[in-house]
């Protein structure tokens, strides 16, 4: 049969196994969803954890690949493994998925416990083991069978799975959220998948005798096996509902065994749980405690809730008359009920999920309910943030007081609540006069780094915006802070003549609680931390420093606070782009956690932009070295890709024959591409993380927005392999390769400057179609990349199998690498900003890299009888 | 081409120093960038204590050291502790599990004599007391350092880390004293962290302050050795120890203790006759068993005497437990409701403010006595002498 000629091929071909291309992406999109909204609950909503899941799925996926590569040059039956490995993933995802509930069983973990660092990272690289091996070695039977498709001998076929796993991956995205979600639970998603995956993979096998004469007939057995499973699939599908239960049940037991479950709900900011113990009711949100309330027995809801109830006054007690106030979360603990005895005019109460509300609403306490129902309160179901930006052009009216009730910042989206821009933001809404009161969880003595620099950070934070600011509390430090300084007051006399002016009926609070929450030793030593740390170089590693044993009066330090030295910016304000509240909180977790361990997060904040380099010119000296090496004993070794010369090779195919010449030779270049193709991985994940953590600060966070996002990143993918492939005709071109990683250099540094500005534009839609933009354009040069980098991987080593193992696998570990020191080290700490600089850095280095094998000294051109290889 | 032997072995040569070279640089960055910050060093205080020394100094990871009296040498230069049940033995230069005990050339040494790390005045129901002149002040001192391990530990920060990574003062015994009685305080108070711990440290201080008149308090988890807890109950005036359950489960998994350890040494300390208060946290679904607190109450009542004043502790969630809810108050009040039926006369529920389990009534009468919120009183309804002052009554306690 006459070879077919890639220019003769006028409309793409589609083969007879694009289905299972597509379910391939499909299915493994929802698995990965799936995973990791469930391992999100096993780990308490821990944000951090979304590195490490990310890390895992990207190490076995890739580990896969290189183990289907492995098995492809040796089979003869790849349907058969195509087929298999479906039938793999029908009964391990489930099964995962189950194994994911009970986890936390196998641990000795008290209840209420959280996973410890190392825990977590054990956990995730053994769950996502099973599925991620075989989705990865899948990718690699189907490249083949596309090469064979084609009858071709190069990577081509890798780089059209490539695109078809792509499109698939962005339905799959769009699918699950839009659908699934909505309609099955966990395990009905994941045995739907393994069953289409099996059900294509039957339906792909239909046309195989007649396509290559590869195959044998043993794979007849498999078909009734597949469909043997596919009808126990339906029969068990309806049994799903219960095992869903159950499982849940089984989780529940063992983080708070002796509380019943009394609900689950799905929302679209995560997985809502109640739990009931006698009278009080207990509210996770993916697995994280959000608040506890008072039940319908409950006889005294205010000392049941007496967190709430103390906040709550001491809040409105900060004001001299409040009329308009803002309550941002919270309301439902108890705050609102205890607000609305207070004359006010208007009460604004903003819940992020309203299915959390409308879910507590049965459970809470009556006087709750009755808040809900008071006329002066108007609840507004929407993010907090953005309601804070925009309401200053919705509403002529300013407020009188803020009351910020949100968790600690121990995720990036509760991070945006402590933040110099919400303060900003914050401060236009209020009057003159007005208050503003937040708080975060403490300890009395203040005396831990991690907290010390968190709170410290939150106050210098305030300071920032506002005149004066008052930190008070022993579990829980509240922040009172006032452009009006005479306005708040920590003195307990003072605050009990505002309470008692109101003559409110509140039966579980009185006016001498004042005198216990505002002891005068407790208030000073609180102060002088907040106020004293944070203002040299080293303070955020070595913690406070606390020099006088009895601190002065409130009132003397605040007076003496301007003439201490400056504030640590980089370490103690806590910005939307540089969001280290943040990180200081996972650095509780894992004192918390692993306490007299060496703390990992304590060392890592030592970590500056400069650590990357060796890591980036140790690799470019040693490619230096070799090339120079080989330029100097093989003069010839200049003519290896013809794009460079004259010789205009309309295959593409490698003008070099691997059983001809020493591999020596190519060292370099193999390192070079090696290199380019997972730092490509390593900075594509960095630039999304970091395009991410923009996007959530300034845009909002909104759940569901996510998954259309990654929709998009993947449509760029798939759109730019397609355009690669279709349009370069000569792919195995080192010099077109290098220039791709200078462009995505520059596209990194261009959106390291353009996130900031984008901040300051005006219309939400702007911004969504900014970034809706930014991640389609990355998403594009990354697929486009990838073909030319399978392809000059292919032609020197000559088995597309390989390569496609090799280069799918290892762009997947600099993902994955890339996911952990971007989300866990170097967005928190050092900044967006630096996370996007540190993708350009190591794209350019890539860059010089190539450029470096690209060198050649000038001799006479080898002889011109290359032949083409003979690969048959 | 040619590629003979030679070359490629000085090849592999070449790659491997290249090799080499590469790991050494990284080495060097890597050392370079860690070794920025700078690094605290332990003051080791081996001379004889100077009086004199100033009490606004202190330092992070400040260390104190004496020689300890409660040792016994054994063979090869180790030495056996013997002030808590635990009794550990250490090798030379071996740091004990407490963190604050140490054996330096066959002798055992406490790091923590004169370093405390936290010194404040405080309200008396703070610690909590609550039939010791109330609405005094007192001063409290801890040091770093504990033989427990209580996974729900309030002071995590200042008690379960080694005494290098904590700010301490520099406070010898007789600077306490000075700065007892200068402050507006009656009491001279062992209490946020543990004692036990820092024995020697309070050892001397509670000699200065019983013989200056001044009153000395100590909270405890009573997990001590008979002879040294006898030896400074002499000196105490009133001493609360933490109960922490009554399952020897929960000590051993949630705690690292003995639970018939504490309960020798509570009986123990009621011979002594000082006055003894007991706390109890309540953890919901650890230790807040209906049935089990009121074999604890039972067992209280019969070995130590229904009136020991006993305050159950509303958990809130904190350190390993921070995703647990927080005890229910009907589970408080179930729990004081079930102390009072067994016969228990004072039972007070603390972290709870307002609630009337705050306040002291007379088990005779009935009238309210002492009217609390929190540690602040507000109505004192008494004689000096610790009687009712409705129908004479007299309630036990240290009242002066």
């Amino acid at each position: 049969m006459p070879a077919i000629k890639h220019k003769d091929i006028k409309t793409l071909p589609i083969p007879p196994h694009i289905g299972s291309v597509l379910m391939l992406g499909i299915a493994s999109q929802v698995a990965q969803v799936l995973l990791l909204r469930e391992l999100l609950m096993v780990f308490h909503g821990n944000e951090l954890s979304i590195g490490l899941i990310l890390a895992a799925w990207m190490l076995w996926v890739g580990a896969g690949s290189r183990l289907g590569s492995f098995l492809a040059e040796k089979t003869n039956r790849p349907f058969s493994f195509i087929l298999k490995s479906s039938m793999g993933i029908m009964v391990l995802l489930p099964a995962t998925i189950f194994l994911i509930r009970i986890w936390r069983g196998f641990f000795e973990l008290p209840p209420g416990a959280h996973f410890s660092l190392p825990e977590m990272a054990a956990s995730c690289f053994l769950l996502l083991l099973p599925v991620g091996l075989l989705l990865g070695a899948q990718f690699v039977f189907l490249s083949r069978l596309w090469r064979e498709y084609d009858k071709s001998l190069d990577s081509s076929g890798t780089g059209k799975t490539y695109v078809g796993e792509a499109a698939g991956n962005m339905a799959g995205g769009l699918l699950f959220t839009f659908l699934l979600v909505h309609f099955l639970n966990s395990f009905e998603s994941a045995l739907l998948m393994g069953m289409l995956m099996v059900a294509t993979a039957i339906y792909a096998q239909r046309k195989k005798a007649t396509f290559s004469s590869i195959n044998t007939g043993e794979i007849r057995l498999y078909p009734p096996v597949g469909l043997g499973l596919l009808i126990l699939g339906l029969l068990i599908f309806p049994l799903l509902g219960s095992v869903d239960e159950r499982a849940y049940d089984l989780q529940w037991e063992n983080f708070t065994p002796e509380h019943e479950l009394v609900e689950t709900q799905q929302s679209e900011h995560g997985a809502i749980s109640v739990v009931q113990r006698r009278d009080q009711f207990t509210f996770f949100q993916s697995g994280h405690l959000v608040f506890s309330t008072a039940g319908a027995q409950t006889l005294a809801p205010g000392l049941e809730e007496q967190d709430a109830v103390e906040f709550a006054h001491m809040a409105m007690s900060q004001h001299q008359d409040p009329k308009q106030v803002l309550l941002i979360g919270g309301g439902l603990r108890g705050l609102l009920d205890e607000i609305t005895r207070y004359p006010v005019e208007n009460i604004d109460y903003v819940e992020m999920d309203e299915t959390l509300t409308e879910t507590a609403r049965k459970y809470v306490s009556p006087s709750t309910r009755q808040a809900l129902e008071d006329p002066r309160v108007n609840l507004i179901h929407t993010d907090g943030r953005m309601f804070i930006k925009s309401a200053h052009r919705q509403q002529d009216f300013n407020y009188d007081l803020i009351i910020v009730d949100i968790p600690d910042p121990a995720t990036a989206a509760l991070n945006r609540f402590y933040t110099k821009e919400f303060f900003k933001e914050a401060k236009k809404l209020l009057n003159p006069e007005g208050v503003m009161v937040g708080e975060a969880t403490s300890t009395p003595d203040l005396r831990g780094t991690a907290v010390a620099n968190r709170n410290s950070t939150i106050y210098h934070t305030l300071k920032s915006v506002f005149e004066r600011v008052l930190p008070a509390g022993e579990r829980t430090m509240l922040f009172f802070a006032s452009d009006e300084p005479d306005q708040i007051t920590l003195n307990p006399d003072r605050m009990q003549r505002r309470f008692q002016n109101y003559d409110i009926d509140t039966p579980d609070f009185s006016p001498q609680h004042f005198q216990v929450l505002l002891e005068e030793g407790q208030l000073r030593r609180v102060n002088w931390i907040a106020r004293t740390h944070g203002r040299t170089p080293y303070a955020h590693l070595v913690g406070p420093q606390v020099e006088t044993i009895f601190p002065p009066p409130v009132a003397e330090q605040e007076e003496k606070e301007q003439d201490l030295p400056p504030v640590e910016e980089n370490y103690f304000i806590n910005t939307d782009f540089s969001p280290i509240g943040y990180y200081y909180t996972l650095m509780l977790w894992d004192e918390l956690t692993r306490p007299q361990h060496d703390q990992t997060l304590q060392f890592m904040l030592q970590v500056q932009w400069w650590w990357i380099l060796p890591l980036l010119i140790i690799p470019l000296l040693i490619v230096l070295f070799l090339r120079l090496r080989e330029q100097r004993n093989l003069p010839n070794s200049n003519e290896l890709f013809s794009s460079v010369n004259t010789n205009t090779n309309p295959q593409e195919n490698s003008n070099l024959d691997p059983e001809r010449t020493d591999r020596v030779f190519f060292r370099s270049i193999n390192t070079g591409i090696l290199f380019t193709v997972f730092t490509t991985g390593f900075s594509t994940m960095a630039l999304q993380i970091a395009v991410l953590f923009a996007f959530q600060n300034i845009y909002g966070f909104v759940y569901e927005m996510v998954g259309l996002i990654m929709a998009l990143f993947m449509f760029g993918l798939a759109a730019g392999a397609f355009l690669s492939n279709r349009y370069i005709k000569v792919k195995a071109n080192l010099k077109l390769l290098a220039g791709m990683q200078l462009i995505i250099a520059l596209l990194a540094g261009t959106i390291a400057i353009a996130l900031p500005w984008s901040a300051g534009l005006p219309s939400p839609t702007a911004i969504f179609v900014l970034f809706a933009t930014i991640t389609c354009t990355s998403g594009l040069i990354n697929g486009i990349d990838f073909p030319l980098s399978a392809a000059c991987h292919q032609s020197l080593h000559g088995k597309a199998e390989t390569t496609a193992g090799v280069v799918y696998g290892l762009e997947l570990a600099g993902a994955c690498l890339g996911a952990v020191a971007a989300s866990a080290v170097v967005a928190p700490v050092l900044g967006i900003m630096a996370c996007c600089f540190m993708a350009a850095i190591v794209n350019f280095s890539a860059f010089v890299v190539l450029l470096i094998c690209t060198i050649k000294r000038k001799v006479k051109p080898w002889s011109s009888t290359e032949t083409l290889p003979n690969l048959n | 081409m040619v590629v003979n032997r030679n070359s490629s072995q000085l090849k592999l040569n070449r790659r491997q120093l290249f090799r080499a070279g590469a790991a050494g640089a990284c080495m060097l960055c890597l050392y370079t960038a860690t070794g920025c910050s700078p690094e605290e060093e332990a003051v080791d205080d081996e001379s004889p204590l100077t009086e004199e020394s100033g009490i606004h100094t202190g330092k992070k990871g400040l260390i104190k050291t004496r020689r300890s009296p409660w040792y016994t040498e054994l063979s090869n230069n180790r030495v056996r502790c013997e002030l808590c049940p635990r009794q550990c033995e250490l090798e030379e230069g071996e740091r004990a599990p407490c963190r604050v005990r140490e054996n330096r050339d066959g002798s055992c040494y406490t790091l923590v004599y004169g370093n405390p790390a936290l010194v404040q005045e405080d309200p008396i129901e703070r610690k909590p007391f609550f039939h010791v002149k109330p609405g005094s002040r007192a001063l409290s001192i801890s040091t770093a350092g504990c033989n427990l391990a209580c996974k729900f530990c309030e002071v995590w920060d200042m008690a379960l880390v080694k005494p290098e990574e904590v700010y301490a003062y520099e406070f010898p015994p007789a600077k306490i004293l000075n700065q007892a009685q200068a402050g507006a305080v009656s009491a001279l108070s062992f209490a946020f962290g543990e004692p036990v711990i820092y024995y020697e440290y309070m050892d001397t201080i509670a000699e200065k302050a019983k013989n200056a008149g001044m009153l000395n308090l100590m909270h405890t988890a009573a997990y001590i050795r008979e002879e040294p807890l006898r030896k400074i109950i002499e000196k105490m005036d009133a001493i609360n120890v933490d109960l922490k359950g009554f399952t020897e489960e929960f000590y051993r998994d949630y705690v690292g203790g003995d639970l018939n350890k504490v309960l020798e040494n509570l009986k123990l300390i009621r011979e002594s006759n000082i006055h003894l208060e007991i706390t109890n946290i309540v953890i919901p679904t650890l230790n807040d068993d209906t049935a089990k607190i009121k074999e604890m109450c039972e067992w209280i009542r019969d070995e130590l005497g229904e009136d020991v004043p006993l305050h159950f502790a509303r958990f809130y969630p904190l350190y390993q437990l921070s995703a647990l809810p927080r005890t229910p108050v009907s589970t408080m009040e179930k729990a004081r409701n079930t102390a009072l039926e067994v016969g228990l006369k004072y039972v007070y529920l603390s972290r709870v403010t307002g609630h009337e389990g705050e306040n002291t009534f007379c088990p005779d009468c009935g009238e309210k006595l002492i009217d609390r919120k929190g540690f602040v009183v507000e109505e004192q309804n008494m004689e000096d002498n610790g009687q009712c002052a409705f129908c004479g009554f007299q309630i036990p306690g240290h009242w002066k």
